[in-house]
């Protein structure tokens, strides 16, 4: 998909790339009258355009060019995240596409949010600068986008890209699918010097490390000074981002963000590699097949062995039931979700599982989330057995207490014998039927 | 780690882990608001019989069901937690538990990391305070995610977690000793008498992780250098995880003694430094050399270098693989004969450095779990069978 300035893209889910494209006629004729050629975007191209819509402030034109080349910036910016979420989460790339390519290229839109006259306004420089005087909201992303950009401190697709990890229903979407778009500068306002130093010994470029360490320390102080300063006088933790007057504190001062966002960026790809190693941890944690090792510690030779065994899998029951009881109502219709939990009793592996049942590994693990359901029932174990006397221990050693969890954990998790089936899973096989 | 690495794509959106707590993502928190309305939530949706009552102006000092709580928060994805100290240095009502939040207010998210006791966080802090009012830790070292914090908060008596206060100065109010002994006699005799029988003493001691077993074991090959001789291999137990770059491996020690340890037989071990020969040792007939070898010689210094040549059996006279050993220059370089003195026969401490190193130094931890000092357990030998018994060498 190429973009340009008489071209926007919109999002579609009835098509095949769910994305398609208009040719404005209004940019391709003003393009035409003004004599320029802009058929491939570039950065002093963003700037011309984005200079004539601010001069021309009655024309709708300038703006039209500038809302195709947003719609472009936002659509590599959903194909990135996209491509980067697809392997383990449930993202759809049509779905994300909607939410963001809003713009059809109308000469007039509803500019207003919640405006209950519900009026047509052209989109031109002068009606967006009334809405933000008149402290109203966009009703329309883009047009926030166009409207804050400061050429001065970013260019425009690095802006497109940060504005977008604070778009609201994207945000909303990713959260039910498991991911937390954060902005840069959340991002540098958490980490710390060492995660910084270490980011940009492995990722960094250009700058040199005393250089960067300096300018993210005094990025620190100001941001811990700032950021409560914005939420008070607006109201609102969102959005905000540095200003000039932040920047030229900063030490080494700075003109623009440019290399604020080189050290985010470090940092963003130091975290590829730590997170990912995480993520696949905590996939590979849950989707292992059982370990073969038997880490349960209940002597045979104790009476009590039975009480617990018997509470444990009467909690395994009631908590299982709690979680499948609703779920059971939903089988009909989505009989994916029975299949899972078959394969689960079953002693699958998440990973089987999900292409089974073709579907991503984070629908399995929120479908099943086998970590809570074995704290739970040990919880309620341990608490029940630590009502009665011979376990009154259980109610006064911390140690003991956890020790004594992790070998319900392990009960639970772990088969008696190689190639035997998990309690848990045993339990949940009981429930299904 | 000075080559800038190209391949990684900077991740845009990050990951919720598993019981991360969602709040209404249009109103306004402050942090602390955040986190407590956080614990709310989950006190409701796990049903808990939890009574919270504030006892502090900023809301981050909580009683729940005895235990007094200090709430920390720090960004979803920093790496560090800062620990006001405010309530550290008083005589009486100290927090007993501290609970760290991860929290996001953009997006309104919290995910609790765990807890600290006390005597943990005391523990991880006594020789750094001096006159701080705040201090920094890792995040990681809160264990155990809310799972943790309900468990106790729940089953135990509020009694059994101490409240343990910090004085300026590095020393404690009163020594961690006299409130173990404290501590213990809140425990009665019968009691602990039963655990032991319930459980056995085994209940009582960390456990080594089950993990040390999946360290990969790695096959070296020989580059044969005669015409027509077929590559030939061995199966590196220690020193493991090495650099390999073109044909040459180098292994990086942060401590004194390594352990040699081939899978496989060997014909013949040679040791070198700056291109002399300074130790040797040949099988002799039909008695190949097998099993662990422990550093034939002096301790090795910080920034030295040796090459370990090994020649397993089956290959030519002549045919070694070859390993360069680099010491490291770093300032805690570890004296393994201190080390393992200091353990003792504690099957405890043992199993807790080993734990320990297998994250951040594995030669380390399998030098100690193979080291010939290391105590009798059942436990330590099912691990080095798991390790020995491997059928995959990568």
């Amino acid at each position: 998909m190429n973009g340009s300035y008489s071209e926007i893209l919109i999002g579609d889910n009835s098509i095949q790339e769910g994305v398609k494209s208009l040719q404005i006629k209004a940019a391709i004729e003003y393009l035409n009258e003004l004599d320029l050629d802009y058929q491939k975007i570039n950065k002093d191209s963003d700037l011309i355009i984005f200079n004539l819509s601010k001069k021309n402030t009655k024309l709708i034109e300038p703006l039209i060019c500038m809302r195709c080349r947003v719609s472009f910036g936002l659509y590599k910016f959903i194909v990135r995240l996209y491509n980067e979420k697809k392997e383990f989460y449930e993202v759809n790339l049509f779905d994300m596409l909607s939410l963001i390519l809003l713009d059809d290229g109308s000469p007039s839109l509803h500019i207003i949010q919640n405006d209950e006259t519900k009026e047509s306004n052209p989109v031109n420089w002068d009606n967006l600068k009334k809405v933000n005087e008149s402290g109203d909201n966009f009703n329309y992303y883009f047009l926030e986008i166009i409207y804050n950009w400061n050429p001065v401190l970013s260019n425009l697709s690095t802006f497109i890209n940060d504005r977008s990890k604070g778009n609201e229903d994207l945000k909303k979407y990713l959260k039910s699918k498991g991911c937390l778009l954060i902005r840069d500068w959340a991002l540098l306002g958490d980490s710390t010097p060492t995660r910084v130093r270490n980011a940009w010994i492995r990722c960094g470029e250009k700058l040199s490390l005393k250089y960067v360490e300096s300018l993210h320390d005094s990025y620190l102080k100001k941001y811990k000074e700032c950021r409560p300063k914005y939420i008070k006088k607006f109201g609102k933790n969102k959005k905000w981002e540095p200003d000039i007057e932040f920047l030229v504190s900063l030490s080494p001062p700075q003109e623009n963000n440019d290399n604020l966002i080189l050290i985010a960026e470090a940092i963003r790809k130091y975290l590829s590699g730590v997170y990912q190693a995480r993520d696949l941890k905590d996939h590979e944690k849950n989707s292992l097949e059982p370990v073969s090792e038997n880490n349960v510690n209940f002597p045979d030779e104790f009476d009590n062995l039975n009480l617990i065994l018997e509470s444990i899998k009467e909690f395994s029951l009631e908590i299982i039931n709690e979680i499948i009881g609703p779920e059971k109502s939903r089988w009909a219709k989505y009989p994916d979700r029975k299949k899972a939990w078959k394969l689960f009793s079953m002693g699958y592996s998440q990973r089987f599982i999900a292409e089974e049942c073709n579907h991503k590994q984070s629908w399995v693990s929120k479908l099943i989330p086998e970590k809570s359901i074995k704290a739970k029932i040990t919880q309620k174990t341990a608490k029940h057995l630590s009502q009665i006397n011979e376990f009154h221990i259980l109610r006064e050693d911390p140690l003991v207490l956890e020790n004594f969890i992790t070998e319900l954990e392990n009960f639970l998790g772990t088969p008696e014998q190689e190639g035997d089936i998990p309690l848990l899973r045993k339990m949940a096989a009981q429930v299904i039927l | 780690m000075n080559k800038k690495d190209k391949s990684f794509i900077p991740i845009e959106a990050f990951s919720i882990p598993e019981d991360t707590i969602f709040l209404d993502s249009e109103s306004l928190y402050e942090p602390i608001k955040l986190a407590i309305n956080g614990l709310k939530k989950t006190i409701k949706e796990r049903n808990l019989d939890w009574h919270l009552k504030n006892k502090s102006e900023k809301n981050n000092l909580i009683i729940i069901n005895g235990f007094s709580i200090q709430i920390l928060f720090t960004g979803f994805t920093s790496d560090e937690i800062e620990i006001p100290l405010k309530y550290w240095f008083r005589k009486k009502g100290n927090p007993k538990i501290l609970l760290a939040a991860k929290i996001d207010d953009e997006n309104n998210v919290v995910y609790f990391q765990g807890i600290l006791t006390a005597k943990e966080f005391t523990e991880l802090v006594k020789n750094r305070i001096n006159d701080e009012n705040i201090i920094n830790l890792p995040i990681e070292k809160f264990k155990g995610g809310i799972n943790r914090l309900i468990n106790f908060v729940e089953i135990l008596e509020p009694n059994a977690i101490p409240e343990i206060g910090l004085i300026k100065n590095k020393k404690f109010n009163f020594t961690l000793e006299k409130l173990s002994n404290r501590f213990k006699k809140l425990i009665p005799l019968t009691s602990a008498a039963i655990v032991l029988i319930l459980f056995g003493p085994e209940i009582l001691k960390p456990r080594l992780s089950a993990n040390i077993a999946s360290i990969p074991l790695q096959r070296i090959e020989i580059i044969s250098r005669s015409r027509g001789t077929a590559a030939d291999s061995a199966c590196l137990i220690s020193p493991t995880v090495f650099n390999k770059e073109d044909s040459s491996i180098t292994v990086l020690l942060n401590f004194d003694k390594p352990l040699i340890f081939v899978k496989e037989a060997i014909n013949e071990i040679q040791i070198s430094q700056n291109k002399k020969l300074i130790w040797t040792k040949k099988a002799l007939i039909n008695k190949p050399i097998n099993g662990k070898i422990f550093w034939p010689l002096r301790p090795i210094k910080p920034g030295e270098k040796f090459i370990l040549k090994l020649r397993p059996v089956g290959t030519s006279i002549g045919q070694f693989l070859e390993i360069k050993i680099v010491a490291s220059s770093k300032e805690k370089f570890v004296n393994i004969d201190d080390l393992t003195n200091s353990l003792g026969d504690n099957v405890s401490k043992w199993t807790n450095i080993i734990n320990e190193k297998f994250n951040n130094d594995k030669n380390l931890a399998l030098r100690l779990l193979f080291s010939e000092k290391s105590p009798k357990s059942k436990q330590f030998n099912q691990r080095r069978s798991s390790i020995i018994d491997r059928n995959i060498c990568e």
